[in-house]
């Protein structure tokens, strides 16, 4: 009898509806979070099966221009949540190491593993922005010829400028030109509008709702929150993500009225500065450095999604200016696409907005582009703030390169250090 | 001295006699990452351009301060060379977001460093090539123009422009003119020579230069030419390409590199600039829709094109695709490349290597294998 073939989207549905079920008594606003991260996978494979269109997307390539095309969207990179389930993603990374240098980023060679394994449907189209790294530059359009899936690059500027909105929004515009030919899916403005209006929502409430971690002592912490980033990557436009975060909201604000318990007794605030990582999504060392240090992790960069709602909607060009805009200021375009500023002054509003006693720069060992700026973001976060950084080499999704027990020797490490940075700056 | 030992002599020192005689004259020296750099803006203001390499570093502990071991060993040498003061002879600095490690390279220079160059510009390159791309990097050129003359104090005139690109497409024709030599089946020249040539390009005036290529020519033509060897090779791949000692190993060995698609060969000249009206589009159009860097995203099946169409014409016995380690762009196009020769039945070797030229025995036992594989 053969072997029934793998299919990863169905796997992480079901893993993702085993997670909302465990989570569904202690915390079932967060549990749905889960559910919903599964469904976006069931959607893929059922779409896949139907022979509904599939585009992989980047970082940064708004998903609001597929919803509205009934496209179904898969952030190819971000399918570095399958970390969440110990001993999945290795054999695939290995499996892409045959043909390409293990030092590509490791979400890209994950992508290329299962399409090579063929235990992923391969997606009809591939639509990628030149951001935030050389690795999805040099990757992504290999993978597509080398599978024969049609491909579009859309290429951002290099610093934001009313220029350089037009030229992105033009070349959204092309991109939705060619999605139509390639997928057979019209764009429907009317549609558009709808999903933009729900995609403003979301981010509005999301900015209340950070405003709210900013609080002393923090309400809720970053492993419960830590995966909102991917459902903004694929559903931000959809009502169902409003209610979700409306929901977290509610009971955020439960939590500081002292309605409900707040997640630790907070002895330390911590800010991860760049992505955390995902192999260790839910106990690990979050749960570690909570339980054992009261060492609260309020938020990380990719959650740190500060786009204004766009006021007009009139017209299918101010959407996509506005899109434009959406797309470069989202975590990594914001922080890895530019100067090294950004990035600096992304890490040093965190630090200063959430009040951080210490900051962490998990570094990826594909992310090049941060590596190579990470001494001088460590050094003027001290120098502005008096607050320290610690820089770890890791593999957000592999966890053989810095497993948990040495990130917990790391932070054995650090922890003194911040303890001693804040007594400090108490006194004075 | 013939006019390959002159060549030669003047690729061997970073500060070469050539750029003391110009600086001498009390003249601008501007160093340059990337092809993308158009140089006859440089050369229309009086100011040699120069291609910024670090060959002979051999510790990038400066740079290591604030680059990290994952990034490309080339950007870490020259950011080292930079600090250290070795560029000393260069009055600037003009880079391109070419790839993450120069474009941050960029970064950590002009915070930590900035008093080492009076001038650093930065030119934004989309990364991709159509109509609009080549229309935002003709902005950009027009924007890097107007910093040149501000910062050095001159005006560069159309005219003065239209005279570059034609210095600059005589050296694209006389160097292309070399690459059919190697087309021979007993070429009259070296690749380690031919990159030397290439290398005192990016380092000298072009209109000595020109002169000199002619003279070497003329001498090529009564040469005999070389024979004996186990096989034709190709390099292909990533920049930081730029030692000769690399290139010699791999001929000591019986190897014979007839020709490349590498930025420190072809990809340097291979398209002259059609001069047209708007010569600033004229250079945007030219620099952009030639054969391209990895990290222009809609062109990968033109390159792989291009690829075999140096293979053909020089006939190839077999690729070497060489990478620094660390290189993202290349890295992943290596995925493409080595399944389209494959598919072609070209003989196809990886390598990816620290820029310094460190031990060499593991290259040698491997190159010679590939030889063994391939050899006629």
């Amino acid at each position: 009898m053969e072997d029934e073939k793998r299919n990863v989207y169905i796997e992480l549905t079901q893993g993702f509806a085993a997670m909302k079920e465990e989570l569904a008594e202690e915390n079932p606003i967060r549990a749905a979070g889960y559910g919903m991260i599964g469904d976006i996978y069931g959607q893929a494979a059922e779409a896949s099966e139907r022979g509904d269109p599939v585009a992989w997307i980047s970082f940064g390539v708004p998903p609001e221009i597929f919803l509205a095309m009934d496209i179904v969207p898969i952030c190819d990179v971000a399918l570095g949540i399958l970390g969440s389930f110990p001993g999945v993603v290795q054999g695939y990374v290995d499996l892409a190491n045959e043909l390409v240098p293990d030092y590509i980023c490791s979400t890209n060679r994950l992508p290329l593993g299962l399409a090579l394994a063929g235990d992923i449907p391969h997606p009809d189209v591939l639509v990628v922005q030149n951001n935030p790294c050389d690795s999805i530059m040099g990757t992504d359009p290999a993978i597509s010829r080398y599978f024969g899936l049609p491909f579009y690059g859309i290429s951002t500027p290099y610093t934001d400028s009313e220029a350089g909105y037009q030229y992105v929004a033009s070349e959204m515009k092309k991109a939705v030109l060619w999605l139509e030919e390639h997928t057979g899916r019209k764009m429907d403005i009317d549609r558009l509008r709808e999903v933009m209006k729900h995609s403003n929502r979301a981010h509005e409430v999301l900015l209340k709702l950070n405003k709210l971690a900013m609080k002393v002592p923090c309400p809720f912490a970053m492993r419960e929150s830590q995966l909102d980033y991917v459902l903004f990557l694929h559903i931000a436009g959809k009502p169902e993500l409003v209610d979700f975060l409306e929901g977290v909201y509610k009971d955020t604000q439960d939590r500081i009225a002292g309605k409900t318990p707040l997640p630790i007794e907070e002895k330390l605030r911590l800010v991860w500065t760049y992505a955390m990582p995902a192999y260790d999504p839910v106990g690990g060392i979050f749960d570690w450095l909570e339980e054992e240090h009261g060492a609260i992790n309020i938020i990380y960069m990719n959650n740190n999604i500060i786009v204004e709602p766009t006021e007009d909607l009139s017209d299918y060009d101010s959407i996509m200016k506005a899109l434009a805009k959406k797309s470069l200021a989202m975590p990594m375009s914001r922080e890895c696409r530019g100067p090294m500023e950004s990035w600096l002054n992304s890490s040093l509003d965190m630090v200063r907005d959430y009040k951080a006693d210490g900051a962490v720069f998990a570094g990826h060992a594909g992310c090049k582009a941060n590596w190579a700026v990470a001494k001088l973001v460590k050094d003027a976060i001290q120098e502005q703030y008096g607050v320290p950084t610690v820089n770890i080499e890791l593999d957000f999704i592999d966890s053989r390169l810095t497993p948990t027990d040495e990130l917990i020797k790391r932070f054995d490490d650090f922890l003194p250090l911040v303890a001693e940075a804040k007594k400090k700056r108490t006194q004075g | 001295m013939s006019a390959l030992e002159d060549l030669t002599n003047l690729a061997s020192d970073l500060e070469n006699s050539a750029v003391k005689d110009w600086k001498s004259q009390g003249k601008k020296v501007v160093g340059f990452f990337c092809t993308y750099v158009p140089e006859e803006i440089l050369y229309a203001a009086d100011i040699l351009p120069y291609r910024v390499r670090a060959t002979g570093c051999t510790d990038t502990s400066s740079g290591d301060v604030y680059m990290s071991h994952l990034n490309c060993s080339f950007a870490r040498s020259c950011l080292s060379f930079a600090l250290e003061d070795r560029y000393s002879f260069l009055d600037g600095l003009v880079y391109t977001n070419s790839c993450d490690d120069v474009r941050r390279m960029y970064d950590n220079l002009r915070t930590v460093a900035p008093e080492k160059f009076a001038f650093m510009d930065f030119i934004d390159v989309p990364k991709k090539v159509d109509d609009a791309a080549i229309d935002w990097y003709r902005n950009g050129l027009v924007g890097f123009k107007s910093n040149v003359e501000k910062a050095f104090g001159v005006t560069i005139t159309d005219e003065k422009l239209k005279k570059a690109i034609e210095v600059y497409n005589e050296t694209r024709s006389l160097l292309k003119q070399l690459y059919e030599l190697r087309q021979m089946d007993h070429p009259p020249i070296t690749g380690a020579e031919t990159l030397k040539v290439i290398l005192a390009a990016g380092s000298i005036p072009k209109d000595r230069f020109n002169e000199l290529m002619k003279a070497l020519l003329e001498e090529l033509k009564g040469k005999k030419g070389i024979s004996g060897y186990r096989a034709r090779l190709m390099i292909a791949g990533a920049g930081g390409c730029d030692d000769p000692e690399y290139f010699k190993i791999i001929e000591d060995l019986g190897g014979l590199i007839v020709t490349d698609a590498d930025c420190f060969g072809s990809r340097y000249f291979w398209q002259p600039v059609e001069i047209g009206d708007d010569l600033m589009l004229s250079l945007a159009r030219a620099y952009m829709d030639r054969p391209t860097c990895a990290r222009m995203m809609n062109r990968l099946d033109e390159r792989l094109d291009f690829l075999k169409d140096m293979i053909a014409d020089h006939k190839v016995d077999g690729v070497i695709y060489q990478i620094i380690r660390y290189c993202q762009v290349w890295g992943g196009q290596l995925l493409a490349v080595r399944d389209e020769l494959n598919k072609a039945g070209v003989p196809f070797m990886y390598l990816d290597r620290e820029y310094a030229l460190g031990g060499t025995g593991q290259l040698k036992t491997r190159i010679q294998a590939f030889l063994e594989t391939i050899e006629r």
